[in-house]
């Protein structure tokens, strides 16, 4: 078998991951295979709707500009795509939580009749009768078998590295650049409004909350509660990273607010009390226009240019 | 997290016999995950020293009669028919039970999923200890645990298309067909049930055991054979609170999913003289 061992560092600061590529051992040929998975259409029904399709990494792996993606058929996608990036520390992926090991998230958007709406099987069979597919993972795996563990172990591969972590706010606690005086501001107010979800350093704390978004009737997405079926649930979605915010505009789990401005003024003065609204939200967040401005420049140090443009990640030649 | 209750059991169909254990039966053991191929591992090495066995038919049945995929048969409770089209479900922690409470949990089975279209999915070779043996443990569903494991293959391969892929986890059970009591297109049911979060945990553990404590002996070489009973008029006296009228579709975890996990756990029972009058 060939396969070159491809060590996964954690960046520094960074707590230990929750996949740690325990029974799929990361190597470079399983990696390479991931990458060519996740950016080849043959998973979806059609062919034209390729992961990377909808999670593009100019975007930090989110769909640029889109409330919601497009997927087969002209039709819209549930949710508005969240960037992807750090899924190895996420204890349970999509935006409720529904999905309890990264391994098996690529087949949520695979089979779901908005999206890639393609049948597992079909897609074993293209990439069996592919060229180059079953050589790929003759490497990868040390066999030419292709089945949907494989598959789901080589997009976990590609997935997991998806690291970003050398934003200008690592490098400054990395002491290699400094906060200017807004950012410097900004991370002030941001440690005093926000950090008690958006906890550092992966800009989350992993939990659901309603953040005081109420209903859209032509979604009727409860989040949280139509996983665990309860009804303090109601309305909560994970708390997103931060990181990359720039990037991954529009922003919600639907994506109705335009701007990080939108969001921001959300906070302020939109917010929607319902029974489940989170309790640190019951005033809203108290942000004058100046904390504003100070807050958007502390977000900008969270852009990763090295991740967006990291040949790494990006579509196979 | 699974719960575990206790059935009285009037008697389970119980045959034994002296057999050999020979080159042909270690093909037939029908080992289809990881589990299973360790227990094909153990059964290689049992034929120098034979391991007593039990084979577990399972019998899927309506008024003691096979099921047969599309046939309609009569609902007294909804006063029309039904007919199967789709009935697969994971059995497995399959362990025989004995007096001598040492001996449990020594042999403690992966997981089958049973599938009416598919008859070689209805026998399972269980390795057993010697001795008497009262009962039989088993579970409908897998362990929530065994759930969080990532991408799998055999049984639990999502291709089998028992996989939620919108709420990870396995369905314990699907049970698709038609009836004209449901107003749904084209008159289906469908039940895809599971779930292991609570309170809506669907996945429990049965055991079986006799009123007399003994069901049969069990000694070193021995192969036993066994029939597993599901009643499917018993499931649906068991549904009965749950009327296929008013609940022609359940495929998200919930109350109407336990309720249905629960009867469909009853309906595993030698039904003897209770169902016919």
């Amino acid at each position: 078998m060939i396969n070159t061992p491809f060590p996964f560092s954690i960046p520094k600061g960074f707590p230990p991951p929750v996949y740690q590529f325990q029974n799929n051992p990361r190597t470079k040929e399983g990696f390479e295979l991931g990458r060519r998975l996740f950016y080849d259409g043959k998973l979806s029904k059609d062919g034209n709707f390729a992961c990377g399709s909808c999670h593009q990494q100019f975007a930090a792996f989110a769909t640029y500009e889109h409330r919601l993606s497009h997927g087969f058929n002209n039709q819209f996608s549930f949710r508005n795509a969240p960037g992807l990036f750090n899924l190895a520390w996420q204890k349970e992926l999509n935006q409720d939580g529904g999905v309890n090991h990264i391994e098996v998230q690529p087949l949520a958007p695979i089979l779901d009749p908005h999206e890639m709406a393609e049948e597992l099987n079909h897609v074993i069979m293209k990439l069996k009768n592919d060229k180059s597919y079953p050589s790929l993972f003759n490497l990868a795996f040390g066999s030419p078998e292709i089945n949907s563990q494989r598959i789901l172990k080589a997009l976990a591969q590609f997935t997991a590295s998806l690291v970003s972590a050398d934003s200008k706010y690592d490098q400054v606690k990395n002491g290699k650049a400094v906060f200017n005086e807004y950012e410097k501001t900004g991370y002030r107010i941001f440690q005093q409004k926000c950090a008690s979800c958006h906890k550092e350093p992966l800009f989350t704390d992993g939990t659901y909350r309603n953040t005081g978004m109420d209903l859209d009737p032509t979604l009727n997405d409860f989040g949280r509660m139509r996983i665990t079926g309860r009804k303090e649930d109601s309305l909560k979605f994970r708390v997103p990273s931060l990181r990359n915010i720039l990037l991954t505009f529009p922003y919600g789990h639907d994506g109705r607010f335009a701007t990080i401005s939108d969001v921001l003024d959300h906070y302020s003065k939109g917010v929607i009390s319902t029974a489940t609204l989170d309790s640190s939200l019951k005033k809203g967040i108290a942000l004058s226009d100046n904390d504003i401005f100070y807050l958007k420049a502390f977000l900008g140090t969270l852009t990763d240019s090295a991740f967006v443009r990291n040949p790494l990640y990006a579509e196979p030649r | 997290m699974t719960k575990k209750l206790l059935i009285l059991f009037y008697f389970l169909a119980f045959t034994s016999f002296q057999k050999k254990l020979s080159g042909t039966d270690l093909v037939y053991a029908s080992s289809q995950n990881k589990s299973a191929k360790k227990y094909q591992a153990s059964l290689q090495q049992k034929v120098t020293a034979p391991q007593p066995m039990m084979n577990i038919h399972i019998k899927l049945q309506f008024e003691g009669l096979p099921i047969h995929l599309n046939e309609k048969y009569p609902n007294q409770y909804e006063r029309d028919t039904f007919s199967i089209s789709k009935f697969r479900f994971y059995l497995g922690r399959l362990s025989a039970i004995y007096p001598d409470s040492t001996k449990n949990k020594k042999n403690v089975s992966g997981y089958y999923l049973i599938d009416l279209s598919d008859s070689s999915s209805l026998h399972i070779r269980l390795p057993v200890s010697a001795g008497s043996c009262k009962g039989l443990e088993f579970q409908i569903g897998i362990d929530s645990l065994d759930q969080l494991q990532g991408a799998q293959t055999g049984v639990l391969d999502p291709i089998r298309g028992m996989f939620w892929t919108w709420n990870s986890g396995y369905t314990n059970l699907k049970m698709e067909g038609a009836s004209s009591a449901s107003a749904e297109p084209a008159h289906q049911f469908a039940y895809h049930i599971g779930g292991t979060r609570d309170p809506y945990n669907t996945v429990f553990k049965l055991d079986m055991i006799t009123t007399d404590h003994i069901l049969t002996q069990i000694s070193k070489g021995q192969e036993v054979n066994m029939e597993l009973r599901f009643e499917l008029a018993l499931f649906f006296q068991k549904l009965e609170p749950l009327h296929l009228s008013e609940h022609p579709v359940c495929t998200t975890p919930g109350d109407q999913a336990k309720n249905i996990s629960w009867a469909f756990l009853y309906s595993f029972r030698d039904f003897g003289t209770d169902i016919h009058p």
